[in-house]
């Protein structure tokens, strides 16, 4: 009865997806369209990076290195998370609500209108020699004149995001006849799909971002025009603290949509219901807008501008915002757990039998695995203590890009898998080449993260081009360079080539399926034949029991390390 | 049907608090990572910062031109024949960060002693990233706010210190030395100069 119950909710998920009104269909595909055409671009300039950045290619050039650098993440960080995020809001507002409408098509158009002018204005500026980064911080910025558009492309992106959210939650409101009565309020939320659950919590985030955006960037643009005149230095000093809490906030969203897609990849993917409460899993998701925001100080471990006393608090708040993360961790793993022990598999035996060669699957579960070891690696930049150790070293984008591709973006991929899939009723195109991509990509990402925290530990710098500093710098670190940029920058690439091959042939030569409710046999949901009742979950708490040890090991060795430093720093 | 195969299994059909346990002992392992915050204290006290310390500085903030003035009459009192400057114990040593260089350029200290280091950037944000073989102390540098750091170093060499926050295009040429000598070294250093007039 239960299993009858759940595979007709998979059905409806997927048939969901499928039949959301063709308007709606067209705005998240250009959504769609546009965050991809945004990824290839940054790994298109992480190519030139990986030529640069690795020792044995002899190529360094900074002048090259940092406009393709303020490119690469600009297109990256801002764009591809922009229009994804804006596609993944629409899905939340029609797709998982029933067929729903947005409730403004032109205002949806506009948004990515807007979106679109702000990454046409950022990429004419860092072309035009804006080698500002995307930080882009004054006064350092105020030095290169095409600085304007960066600025004014900002400005554009958050008013398009503003517009998105506003359009998704005005959606949101239409589902609620009777506005003034709470129990209506309190049926639609415990009615809707915890990721269509996950975009209404994110609202208030990104309506801060929103908001930062603004106060940052109207008179840092008005300044850089010289419309106003801002003292220079005084100014740098506020535009770096309110940049540092509107950059915080900015990486949760990635992390909230994130979850919000592994929901239904593992649903969609396993057939795997939840086995504990719902509200669980909703409830988590509101730590993030209330924990979030107070953590910020963790960027700021090693600056001169925050005293001791705060920076240790920012730490304490920041240990915080691994725990729903955590508990989202277990509750997916559990729910795949549950699923699989349902059929009669033992206590390890159930892993072996999910579907490893879904694409879609593999994007979630290597997602899942990087993630957690990405959450790791941070441990001992967000402590007050240990910071001082790795700050603005290569171990940050050694943490970062595990963290933004191998998890939160090839999370993503696995949902384009399905998403092009069913919007185009094609089945996906070259299965071999589509089942390894994601493992080769979280492998790559890996073996980057690996050899670059080792290199951040051994003090290379995060960005600069040349790291030799005229034959005086380690030895270690050119071999340390030439793994994690020359073999794990390489292999990611590689992986990132492949995914854009079997996603364009999947659109243009994809074999045709009968209905937009089927799947082709790579994306099938495994078939699970339930023998028994099983809630039981006990696997599902290693993932978490490891994470927590590993981030004491890493807090004590940092410690361990800073206490056999042969200059002692107070 | 299903029952009967479970109780089978030895596992007992499913109730309410079965799946409720486990997620009790997720959020109990979830909110282990709490545990950091004794670590704190525990090695805190194994590796006591010099002096207490202030973590890169107390936000004291500094007209450029004046810090710029106390650095000059550093380098003019403590400037040697080599262009290298020795530092005095229990007096601060005074570090200008300007794109793409660092002033002075090379630091001489005495291992065993204790110093303060305070650095000031008269244009963009910089950093200092002290280099020490395998590792590196890393603080930023901000235009208009004093780095405040103590720093006591035990172990002779030379230390290689690099601006690791981006600062422009020259940002992969600005870095500078600190050179750690030994007492008795710095002893007879002192007589070398005085011989020579200094």
């Amino acid at each position: 009865m239960a299993s009858d119950m759940a595979s007709k909710d998979r059905l409806s998920l997927v048939q969901e997806i499928g039949k959301s009104h063709p308007d709606d269909q067209k705005l998240m595909a250009a959504y769609g369209i546009a965050g991809l055409l945004s990824l290839v671009g940054a790994f298109a300039l992480a190519a030139i990076l990986v030529v640069i950045k690795t020792p044995a290619f002899g190529l360094a050039r900074g002048d090259l290195y940092y406009r393709m650098l303020t490119g690469h993440a600009i297109l990256g960080f801002v764009y591809w998370f922009a229009f994804v995020q804006a596609a993944l809001l629409i899905a939340g507002a029609t797709a998982l609500r029933n067929g729903g409408r947005l409730w403004s098509l032109k205002l949806g158009w506009l948004a990515f209108a807007l979106t679109t002018a702000g990454l046409v204005s950022n990429m004419v500026g860092v072309f035009s020699g804006a080698d500002v980064l995307y930080t882009a911080f004054p006064p350092l910025a105020e030095s290169f004149a095409a600085t304007p558009l960066i600025y004014l492309g900002y400005l554009f992106v958050a008013a398009g995001a503003f517009l998105i959210t506003l359009d998704f939650l005005a959606s949101v409101f239409t589902w609620v006849e009777k506005k003034g009565s709470v129990d209506a309020w309190q049926r639609m939320l415990s009615e809707i799909h915890i990721s269509t659950f996950a975009a209404i919590c994110a609202v208030p985030l990104i309506f801060s971002i929103v908001l930062a955006a603004f106060f940052l960037y109207v008179p840092a643009f008005l300044g850089s025009v010289g419309w106003i005149s801002t003292e220079a230095r005084e100014f740098a000093l506020k535009f770096r603290l309110t940049y540092h809490v509107m950059f915080h906030i900015i990486h949760y969203v990635p992390a909230m949509a994130m979850i919000a897609v592994a929901y239904v990849l593992v649903e969609l993917t396993t057939g795997a219901n939840s086995v504990y409460r719902k509200t669980v899993a909703k409830g988590l998701f509101l730590m993030y807008p209330a924990v979030v925001p107070p953590t910020f100080v963790y960027h700021l471990m090693a600056d001169p501008s925050i005293t001791q006393g705060i920076k240790i608090i920012g730490s304490a708040l920041s240990l915080l915002v691994w725990i729903p993360s955590l508990l989202h961790m277990f509750i997916i793993t559990g729910m795949m757990e549950a699923g699989m022990r349902s059929a009669g598999h033992g206590l390890f035996g159930w892993i072996r039998h999910l579907p490893w060669r879904n694409p879609a699957f593999a994007s979630l579960i290597m997602g899942m695995i990087t993630f957690g070891i990405a959450g790791g690696l941070t441990a001992v930049l967000l402590q007050e203590q240990t910071a001082s150790l790795l700050h603005g070293t290569f171990a940050v984008p050694a943490y970062i890009h595990p963290m933004v591709v191998g998890a939160a973006s090839l999370i993503y991929m696995g949902i384009i898998y399905y998403g092009v899939s069913i919007c185009m009723k094609r089945d996906i195109w070259g299965s071999v080449i589509a089942r390894l991509q994601p493992y080769l990509l979280s492998v790559a990402l890996l073996v980057f993260a690996w050899a670059g925290t080792l290199a951040g530990y051994a003090g290379v710098p995060r960005r600069t081009a040349d790291i030799s500093f005229g034959g005086r710098a380690p030895a270690s670190w050119e071999t340390l360079m030439n793994v994690a940029m020359g073999a794990g920058g390489s292999l990611t690439l590689t992986a990132g080539v492949l995914f854009f091959v079997v996603i364009g042939m999947t659109m243009l030569a994809g074999k045709k399926l009968p209905a937009a409710s089927e799947l082709g046999r790579d994306l099938a949901t495994l078939e699970v034949t339930p023998t028994r009742e099983f809630v039981y979950t006990p696997t599902a708490l290693i993932p978490g029991v490891i994470f927590v040890l590993v981030v004491l090991m890493f807090t004590a060795g940092a410690f361990a390390i800073i206490g056999n430093w042969p200059i002692k720093f107070g | 049907m299903n029952d009967v195969k479970a109780q089978a299994d030895g596992i007992p059909a499913k109730s309410p608090a079965s799946s409720h346990s486990y997620l009790v002992a997720a959020f109990v392992i979830a909110f282990s990572v709490l545990l950091i915050i004794p670590m704190w204290a525990a090695y805190g006290a194994l590796f006591p910062r010099e002096n207490g310390g202030h973590s890169h500085g107390a936000g004291e903030t500094l007209a450029a031109g004046e810090f710029e003035e106390k650095t000059a009459r550093f380098l003019e009192e403590r400037r040697l024949p080599d262009g290298s400057v020795r530092a005095e114990h229990g007096k601060p040593i005074y570090v200008l960060a300007t794109q793409y260089t660092f002033s002075p350029n090379t630091i001489r200290l005495a291992a065993g002693e204790q110093y303060d280091l305070q650095v000031l950037s008269t244009d963009v944000v910089h950093a200092i990233s002290v280099q020490m073989g395998d590792t590196s102390y890393n603080a930023v540098v901000m235009p208009k706010m004093v780095t405040a750091l103590k720093l006591k170093p035990t172990k002779p060499g030379t230390y290689l210190l690099i601006c690791n926050e981006y600062c422009g295009i020259g940002h992969d040429y600005m870095f500078f030395s600190i050179i750690v000598e030994e007492a008795s070294t710095i002893t007879q250093g002192h007589e070398h100069g005085e011989r020579h007039g200094k």
